[in-house]
């Protein structure tokens, strides 16, 4: 599904984030980022969702290269991802049940069919009950959930989790990974860059390891 | 095909309405920016009402506006009959009448301190004159009685013609000055009210930072996320007219007896100083105008510059 070809990453500056990465993530996998504060995770998973370019390499998705795309394609690219971060980026002037309906709002989904998948997401996330709350009146953890909740609403091929769990605890951790591996199960390919290894280890995914910007 | 176009439309509908809460949202700063908008609106478009109403104004010249032509001496009185009724025969002359050179020299006399006036001339110098009124058609404009007088200085037997027409030459002259000052104040403004309604949006945008890079994040389109800005500057231009409407409407109501007093003095009567339905829509088409390029020129330029997870 997504192959990394010799891409390399050097920022103004001149410091390179990652060095002459292959890398090959396959349609339906659940595959583990994971290396020490620097090593490149974060801009790796920036470069797969487009959020920056990388300064040299190929970047190909289904076969096709999506370095060379216009401002457009890379939004409509976007729209296929699902992406969730560490600090989740939630609007706290918008209810949860708003936020979450934000990408489909952007496919042009209306009414009742917006209202039914908002709501999915957020029982798959165990939010449902707090779908009229604003954001900010939620904890980190179902912060983090609500992140992931409009993530998947609009059932995207890939998901991309940065440090999902960075700010939780191991219990709260935990469910949130088994939440991936379910969508995983559903056909969902999940790419997650994470420090945990304990999380890691505990989950039988394949597991990249990056270290000074290239991979071990 | 039907689907994408009921989709094109919700997103149309959802932009305009989340512009318009969010105008209702920051009531204090909303007003101040309108204000701003209408005063700068204001001061063009009423010059441009005024001289549109004095265009308009129908001049009645019956004190004074006629053409005098006076004629050749000696000539005999069957000539000068003859020339009387060609010209009142004349396409625009409502009526004319013969003054002889006699009756003159007799008005003359009557005049204090020229009783005597004859004493010191052998003959009567005073020629013959034709006093011609014309319709309402041929004053309605300097150009038509400009015609009308041209016209009647080349007829045989006219030696002179006259026409009291300096005030109103003088009148158009200073409404075609002030025509052109408004349009260039029209001008000018609007460049402030886009300055005005950009620099309004340019600080929206940068306060919806968050949200722009969110809606980036999850593949919005700049074109979806300025949206809502650009009918905000459309919002800021509808209200900013209607702002300027307002302003004018009281300009007007306080300025019409005033108004009404000048003209008494020319003996035209007017209805008063009045706004059309025109100028109405001209002014708020314009406003609007405004406010979207002001958007466009300045929401575009910042989205440029957010991006996502930075």
């Amino acid at each position: 599904m997504i192959q990394l070809n010799q891409v390399s990453k050097r920022y103004p500056g001149g410091f390179e984030a990652l060095s002459q990465v292959n890398f090959c993530l396959k349609s339906g996998e659940m595959v583990f980022l994971t290396g020490h504060s620097g090593a490149g995770k974060s801009t790796l998973l920036k470069l797969i969702a487009l959020l920056e370019p990388p300064s040299s390499g190929q970047l190909l998705v289904n076969g096709a290269s999506i370095t060379s795309f216009k401002k457009r394609d890379i939004a409509g690219y976007r729209r296929s991802l699902g992406i969730t971060l560490q600090s989740p980026y939630l609007l706290n002037d918008r209810s949860v049940f708003d936020n979450v309906a934000l990408p489909l709002l952007l496919q042009g989904g209306n009414g009742a069919w917006v209202a039914k998948r908002v709501r999915a997401s957020l029982d798959m996330v165990g939010l449902l009950l707090k779908e009229k709350m604003l954001p900010l009146h939620l904890s980190v953890g179902e912060q983090q959930r609500l992140g992931i909740a409009r993530a998947i609403v609009h059932k995207p091929a890939l998901l991309i989790a940065d440090e999902p769990t960075g700010n939780l605890d191991p219990g709260l951790s935990a469910d949130i990974m088994k939440l991936f591996e379910q969508f995983n199960q559903v056909g969902v390919t999940v790419l997650i860059a994470t420090h945990d290894l304990t999380l890691i280890a505990s989950m039988k995914h394949r597991m990249v390891m990056l270290k000074g910007g290239f991979v071990c | 095909m039907l689907n994408k176009i009921n989709t094109f439309i919700s997103c149309h509908i959802r932009a305009l309405l989340g512009s318009l809460k969010a105008l209702c949202r920051t009531p204090i700063a909303t007003m101040m920016t309108l204000t701003v908008v209408a005063i700068a609106l204001t001061l063009p478009a009423l010059f441009w009402v005024l001289t549109n109403n004095m265009k308009q104004l129908p001049f009645n010249w019956s004190q004074g506006g006629h053409i005098s032509l006076y004629l050749h001496t000696p000539l005999a009185l069957p000539e000068e009959t003859a020339l009387l009724s060609r010209v009142q025969q004349t396409e625009g002359v409502l009526n004319a009448s013969l003054k002889s050179a006699a009756e003159g020299l007799t008005y003359l006399q009557q005049q204090d301190g020229l009783h005597d006036l004859l004493q010191y001339l052998p003959e009567n110098p005073l020629p013959a004159v034709i006093e011609v009124v014309p319709t309402e058609v041929a004053m309605a404009t300097p150009l038509k009685i400009a015609h009308l007088f041209n016209q009647l200085k080349i007829y045989p037997h006219v030696e002179q013609a006259k026409l009291d027409m300096q005030w109103v030459t003088r009148l158009y002259g200073i409404l075609t000055l002030v025509t052109k000052l408004s349009q260039m104040l029209l001008l000018f403004l609007g460049f402030t009210v886009v300055m005005i309604i950009g620099n309004t949006l340019r600080l929206a945008v940068h306060t919806g930072h968050k949200e722009v890079q969110v809606l980036k994040l999850i593949g919005a389109t700049d074109a979806y996320i300025a949206r809502p800005f650009l009918y905000l500057g459309l919002w800021f231009g509808l209200f900013g007219a209607m702002g300027a409407l307002i302003l004018i409407d009281l300009f007007l109501v306080g300025l019409t007896p005033l108004f009404r007093h000048v003209l008494m003095l020319y003996h035209i009567s007017s209805r008063g100083l009045v706004m059309s339905f025109y100028q109405v829509m001209c002014l708020i088409g314009w406003a609007m105008l405004l406010g979207f390029v002001g958007a466009r020129f300045s929401v575009n330029r910042q989205l440029a510059c957010i991006e996502p997870y930075a």
